[in-house]
């Protein structure tokens, strides 16, 4: 009796070990369908929404290229040229210098014994070139001393510095580098 | 059986393959979908604006008047006629006489453009979302104006001030003033200072900028913000016709560094 109790029993067992068996593949072939079928949808639905994106992008790149046509003409030259003369003018008008005011800082410092007969500035090159005569050297050398502390000038040479013999006094010619 | 046994770990490994091999691609093929999809409505709000302020700026432009004080400071052509008038008015109010005015045209090409340097105005990039400018530079032309004068140190020195401060861009480039007033023996000039008076040069540059076309508007920032630079126009407007004539007052020092 027991060997026959034994025999039904592994029977059982074979038939319930292979209905969990058929259980696990069946649940295995589920989880793989949905794997599937989600890897489907996901790339599918990326794909999709890849195209979506693409068209708007399109359609608005067709609108920018149709207003960009409008980006010249006369009202973009009109307000382009004014723009770029105010900005030569602001330039300008900061950097201009009255030129008179070296005339003035000139007349500050000029000493009594010394006279000019001639004077010019080139704005390019930034000299100022003057000739006069002084009554004598060291009125010169006060008048040259008193050149160089004029904080626009940068530096000072002598061209040439003669006495006269017959009217007396130095005749000289003074160049001077602007800063 | 044995076929079973592998099916499931055969599915997991063509998901994980196709995960790597589509889905990661089409995932990040979309990001950037997305991120250029803000970059071009981006642009297309630009855009939109840009229009709108061309056309906002200009109509504001036209009922300025400090526009015409601008071309009035900086004109478009060579304008001897104005310049003629405007220095002998000054030359009359400053007691200097005018004895010869020489215009000269300055020939300066712009400057080269050095080797890999793109030149002003230039688009670097025609890719609508990436657009890359050069901002553009204008580009002045010149003429000189040489005069020959005679008159008192003081009505040069007055000159020289109002000359400098002449309602038009320009800038003096040099002068000289000269107390030699002939030459002994020489043959008397019809045209030499009167005894006392003192020969003087100067010479000014006066810029005009010639109109031309421009072919972008994002070149100009104005355009992006809608917003104009009047206040400059504004005070060349109050400037205009008004040039501030030298005081007849000297300050302080020796009258005239010519005389003792």
């Amino acid at each position: 009796m027991s060997g026959i109790n034994l025999s039904q029993s592994a029977m059982q067992n074979e038939r319930v070990q292979a209905t969990a068996g058929r259980s696990r593949f069946g649940a295995r072939l589920v989880w793989s369908a949905v794997l599937v079928l989600l890897a489907a949808m996901t790339w599918g639905g990326a794909t999709c929404y890849d195209g979506w994106l693409q068209s708007g992008i399109d359609g608005m790149m067709t609108t920018i290229k149709t207003k960009e046509s409008g980006f010249n003409g006369d009202d973009v030259d009109r307000v382009a040229d004014f723009s770029l003369r105010v900005d030569l003018l602001k330039q300008n008008l900061a950097g201009k210098p009255d030129v008179s005011t070296l005339l003035t800082e000139l007349q500050e410092v000029m000493f009594d014994g010394v006279v000019l007969s001639k004077y010019t500035y080139d704005q390019t090159t930034g000299v100022i070139e003057m000739v006069g005569s002084a009554d004598s050297f060291r009125s010169l050398a006060q008048q040259l001393v008193a050149f160089r502390k004029l904080p626009k000038f940068s530096s000072l040479s002598v061209g040439d510095a003669s006495r006269h013999e017959d009217k007396g006094g130095v005749d000289f010619s003074v160049k001077v580098k602007l800063k | 059986m044995g076929l079973k046994k592998y099916l499931f770990p055969l599915f997991l490994l063509l998901f994980v393959f196709s995960a790597v091999q589509y889905i990661r691609p089409a995932v990040v093929a979309v990001n950037g979908k997305v991120a250029l999809k803000k970059t071009t409505q981006d642009k297309l709000h630009a855009t939109e604006m840009t229009v709108k302020n061309i056309g906002s700026l200009s109509s504001g432009l036209a009922g300025n008047a400090g526009v015409n004080a601008v071309y009035s400071f900086l004109p478009s052509s060579i304008d001897h006629d104005r310049v003629v008038d405007k220095l002998n008015y000054v030359a009359v109010h400053d007691g200097v006489t005018i004895s010869n005015l020489t215009f000269s045209e300055n020939a300066g090409a712009p400057a080269p453009t050095p080797a890999g340097v793109p030149a002003p105005g230039s688009v670097l990039s025609t890719d609508a979302l990436a657009i890359s400018l050069v901002p553009p530079t204008a580009s002045p032309e010149t003429y000189s104006v040489s005069v020959s004068m005679n008159g008192s140190y003081e009505s040069m020195k007055k000159f020289l001030h109002d000359v400098s401060a002449l309602d038009r861009m320009s800038v003096v480039t040099g002068f000289s003033i000269d107390a030699k007033t002939g030459t002994e023996g020489a043959v008397p000039d019809p045209h030499a200072p009167a005894n006392g008076d003192f020969l003087g040069t100067l010479k000014l540059d006066f810029t005009y900028l010639p109109k031309t076309t421009y072919a972008n508007a994002y070149l100009f920032p104005m355009f992006a913000t809608g917003s104009i630079d009047t206040k400059t126009s504004d005070a060349l407007l109050a400037k205009l016709g008004s040039i501030q004539l030298a005081p007849d007052q000297d300050p302080a020092g020796r009258a005239n560094p010519f005389k003792h």
